[in-house]
């Protein structure tokens, strides 16, 4: 998911920006401390925008996007004035960490720094600067087999770890409950897969033949070379339809009703 | 969005109480006010964040200029921070401030670090 909105560059849209953050964390599912770090981080990119890049308010607009992928929320921060692109690996350190040298320039920039898993700045002469402030998702952190189903009504399984006696029997419930209830478009995400015995193997044909007798299919996105020789070796590379995106498996499944 | 602030004078300290939340729009508020308390001769100062549930850098810029400020001169006083919500304390913390200032639990017992002197 996806929104796109543009704010006048004032220090009073801050807060319409944090609210129209809201949709992305909800849709990303963000606990609320998540959610606090990404809105002061936005606070203070947005705050160092008007102040640096436009060099007071009412200058220019500041387009805000806000996306969510299977692994993250992504936020970005466009605006039109010059180049501004600040030494962020240099501000680990907070600034005004020491009592005798009360610097407080560059804080903002620490803060989001801090508060985000990546941050990057790019530069387009003639279009402007962009930041874009990642925030991991926890729950696809953490959880081994995380289920999530689309508007479009299909479910992805995101797997991480080792498809063998640890999470097998895990994946094959989250896979029989999907069945029984009548979900037959599944698409398994392979991207933190780093290994798959053969009753993981067992597991994925037995399901993709019961999907297959309801006109559904069951298809693997982002496998890596070496879980990928395997399905080589044994053949299986030809009996499943494999892509290298979720979004694509998501573009070729939608296509099924 | 302007900032509600009341101040109130103890004997030995100034309270000030923000309340709602702090960043870009309105810390020059908080800046202004602090600036005329500490103009006005008062150098101890108990800031009471207990209805402050928001504040980015430009709260802690406000806050680290009146220590400053109050750090100046023959007679230096102080800026005690009272009863921060656990978001101000993580705002605090992520800014180095954490150790460099005294925080009490209750605006009383802030208020008592100045009547100890």
């Amino acid at each position: 998911m996806k929104q796109t909105a543009t704010f006048p560059g004032r220090y009073a849209e801050i807060r319409n920006i944090g609210r129209f953050l809201v949709s992305g964390y909800d849709a990303a599912e963000l606990e609320d401390d998540a959610r606090f770090q990404v809105e002061l981080a936005t606070d203070e990119a947005t705050t160092n925008i008007i102040e640096h890049a436009y060099g007071a308010e009412n200058v220019g607009d500041i387009i805000v996007t806000w996306e969510t992928t299977d692994d993250a929320l992504t936020i970005t921060l466009q605006d039109t004035g010059p180049r501004f692109a600040p030494d962020i690996t240099a501000l680990e350190q907070s600034p005004i960490a020491d009592d005798e040298n009360l610097k407080i320039g560059g804080l903002g920039l620490h803060f989001i720094r801090t508060l985000m898993d990546e941050v990057h700045f790019s530069y387009e002469p003639y279009v402007g600067n962009t930041l874009t402030l990642v925030k991991w998702r926890k729950s696809a952190e953490t959880d081994p087999i995380l289920l999530k189903h689309t508007s479009s009504g299909l479910y992805i399984i995101t797997v991480r770890g080792r498809l063998d006696h640890a999470l097998n029997a895990q994946f094959e419930n989250a896979l029989d409950q999907l069945l029984v209830n009548s979900h037959f478009r599944i698409i398994v995400n392979m991207q933190h897969v780093t290994y798959i015995n053969s009753s993981g193997l067992r597991i994925l044909v037995s399901v993709w033949r019961r999907v297959r007798t309801h006109d559904g299919n069951l298809v693997l996105a982002n496998l890596d070379d070496h879980v990928m020789e395997v399905f080589t070796i044994v053949g299986f590379d030809k009996l499943f339809d494999m892509f290298d995106s979720v979004a694509a498996a998501q573009a070729a499944l939608e296509g099924i009703t | 969005m302007t900032l509600t602030i009341t101040t109130e004078e103890m004997d030995r300290c100034t309270v000030i109480k923000p309340s709602g939340r702090i960043d870009s729009s309105n810390a020059s508020d908080f800046d202004l006010v602090l600036n005329d308390v500490i103009d006005g001769g008062q150098k101890n100062l108990v800031l009471d964040l207990s209805e402050i549930d928001y504040m980015s850098s430009a709260g802690i810029r406000a806050i680290v200029s009146a220590r400053k400020m109050v750090k100046l001169g023959v007679f230096d006083g102080n800026v005690v921070i009272a009863a921060p919500s656990e978001r101000v304390i993580d705002v605090l913390n992520l800014s180095g401030m954490g150790r460099l200032f005294p925080i009490e639990t209750t605006v009383e017992a802030a208020v008592a670090d100045f009547a100890k002197k």
